[in-house]
């Protein structure tokens, strides 16, 4: 007795479970017809109940905190994106150690270019499928890359790392032997131009489909887009912007280790995209320095607790601040300008 | 010309079959309303014809070309274009932003990533008209979110239209809107260009005996009358069997 009422329970959850669209129009039209056949009809609360599920269900609120707040511009939220940040960095300082090609017009080309191939590879992989499963997917393309760099310890040093990696030479202006001003102005102005290059790709027709895409796949390709090339093309562009940030930032610190483009630095990029915002291009910037900055500040203190802290202001900031903290600095700044408008007044 | 040809249409989910076996042309030029209770399989119909998923078995043909094994974007750009039951905007866009999106669909201009979308002046000019058309020049900067039901509705009509389709299959485009604004609906739609082909799906009386010179009635999955608006009136298995029994 106890074992068949167990079975139906099972039974029955297996029933709820593969519940189709199909066997939903089904039993609409189970429903409808004894409906009819009785005459009756809905109670006024029966149908409304039903008509709070429909809404719910169509407005998609039901659905996770994480889904409705952290995605990015292409509506692809990739966890290995740090892959094309290392392959960049490691092109880079592999030119550079063992070839002794030092001229940044050569070492940056190179790091995008590589990258942007990796991109397109990954890609290929990780587009066949969507939502979570793409993040896990990005993950482990991340991670094998990671582990190649562990193991091939001949070319890249393994974990000991790729070491001594000078600073490029510019060429132009006499500007060889970077010191660390100089290097940071180059970096800024890389920055700059790379932000600049994004502005311009969002408010493009294909920046704008990208957007599109994030909203809703099936309607953009109902308009003739192809959806798969565009994210395709978007990997590219985003692995090639990843690449230059790596052939600098192999610069910089003038090391390469495997880690670097591990799984945690990959989650401390999505942070600081969280925390500065993502529906705003800016957002980011400063989510970057607002993370640098802390870490800095807390490695002062107490350096192994860093990651503890660093996780903790990830649940706080995707539980509490929506949108990031951009949209409420924009806030603020509205009011304070406001304030000074009464004033004056 | 035939703009749209079905052969030996079927469309089945495992075991529940929801189309069986229909074939049916529709002319260049026409308005074909499907008419059909729930579940009746207009829905998939429209689905198949805009290659939101392919046939079960069956051929579809657009303007004489077999289009049912391509996928959904390659159909925008044969000349077809969809609208949707429930309504799917993009949330996150404003209204123009949206418009310019289905404008720049078409055109090799999709592709452009360094000009802004909103640079092109025969696509701004086009996207002024739609807007003025629909009534929507009000919210243009508005979010897709952010207005009001029935702008929704005609925002994704215009979603559809702004891709310059040759066949415009519309599934509902009614649903939820209120009696005037299915007054302008209809005055819209008779007002569009006379090439255009119609075919659509509704619920709505008024609106498929406003709009359509053809009717094409389905009862779960298989065909059961095609004729004008007058002949299905009259006929007595779709009184019967759509309308409800005559009371004695």
């Amino acid at each position: 007795m106890c074992l068949r009422s167990l079975k139906d329970k099972i039974e029955a959850k297996r029933v709820l479970v593969c519940s189709t669209r199909a066997m939903e129009k089904n039993i609409d039209i189970v429903i409808e017809r004894r409906f009819k056949k009785h005459g009756m009809s809905w109670t006024t609360k029966g149908a409304n109940n039903l008509l709070k599920l429909r809404i719910l269900c169509y407005t998609k609120n039901y659905g996770g905190i994480l889904d409705k707040r952290v995605k990015l511009w292409g509506g692809l939220f990739p966890l290995g994106h740090t892959a094309f940040f290392g392959i960049g960095g490691y092109t880079a300082g592999l030119l550079m150690v063992r070839l002794h090609i030092t001229s940044f017009w050569l070492l940056a080309p190179a790091g995008i270019v590589v990258a942007g191939i990796t991109g397109g590879l990954f890609a290929i992989i990780a587009l066949r499928s969507k939502g979570l499963l793409f993040s896990i997917i990005t993950m482990a393309e991340c991670q094998l890359l990671v582990t190649a760099a562990t193991r091939w310890t001949d070319v890249t040093g393994g974990d000991n790392g790729l070491i001594g990696i000078p600073k490029p030479d510019l060429n132009i202006f006499g500007l060889n032997n970077l010191n660390q001003t100089s290097f940071y102005i180059l970096v800024l102005i890389v920055t700059l131009i790379c932000y600049f290059l994004m502005y311009r790709i969002i408010k493009s027709p294909f920046g704008l489909a990208l957007q599109g895409n994030r909203d809703d796949e099936g309607r953009l390709a109902h308009l003739g887009y192809n959806t798969w090339l565009f994210k395709f093309i978007a990997f590219i562009i985003a692995g090639g912007f990843a690449g230059i940030a790596g052939v600098l930032f192999a610069s910089v610190n003038g090391v390469m280790v495997p880690a670097h483009m591990g799984v945690v630095t990959s989650v401390l990029a999505v942070l600081m995209i969280i925390m500065g915002g993502n529906r705003i291009i800016f957002g980011p910037v400063l989510g970057a320095v607002v993370v640098a900055g802390l870490e800095n500040v807390v490695s002062l203190y107490t350096p192994q607790r860093w990651p503890l802290i660093l996780g903790c202001i990830f649940v706080v900031t995707v539980m509490f601040l929506r949108g990031g903290l951009t949209p409420y600095l924009i806030k603020l700044w509205g009011r304070i300008n406001l304030g000074h408008g009464s004033n004056k007044a | 010309m035939e703009a749209i040809k079905l052969e030996g249409l079927s469309k089945s989910y495992g075991a529940l079959s929801v189309l069986e076996n229909i074939s049916f042309s529709v002319q260049e030029g026409e308005r074909v309303a499907i008419i059909g209770p729930n579940g009746a399989g207009k829905t998939t119909l429209i689905n198949i014809l805009s290659g939101e998923f392919p046939p079960t078995s069956g051929k579809v043909y657009c303007f004489g070309k077999d289009i049912s094994k391509l996928l959904r974007y390659q159909h925008v750009h044969d000349g077809m274009s969809r609208s949707f039951q429930i309504t799917r905007i993009f949330d996150n866009l404003t209204v123009m932003q949206n418009i310019l999106l289905a404008l720049h669909g078409k055109r090799s201009s999709r592709y452009q990533m360094l000009t802004r979308a909103n640079a092109y002046r025969n696509i701004n000019t086009k996207a002024e008209e739609l807007l003025g058309l629909l009534n929507l020049w009000a919210v243009r900067e508005k979010k897709g979110n952010s207005i009001s039901y029935g702008d929704k509705r005609k925002l994704e009509i215009a979603l559809s239209l702004a891709s310059e389709p040759r066949i415009l299959l519309l599934d509902e485009p009614t649903c939820g809107l209120d009696v005037g604004e299915i007054d302008g609906f209809i005055s819209l739609i008779k007002n569009i260009s006379k090439n255009l082909t119609l075919v659509f799906a509704a619920h709505d009386m008024d609106v498929v005996f406003g709009i359509a010179k053809r009717v094409v009635v389905l009862y779960y999955g298989s065909f059961l009358a095609d004729g004008t608006p007058d002949e299905i009136r009259n006929n007595p298995k779709v009184l019967e069997i759509y309308l409800g029994k005559k009371e004695e």
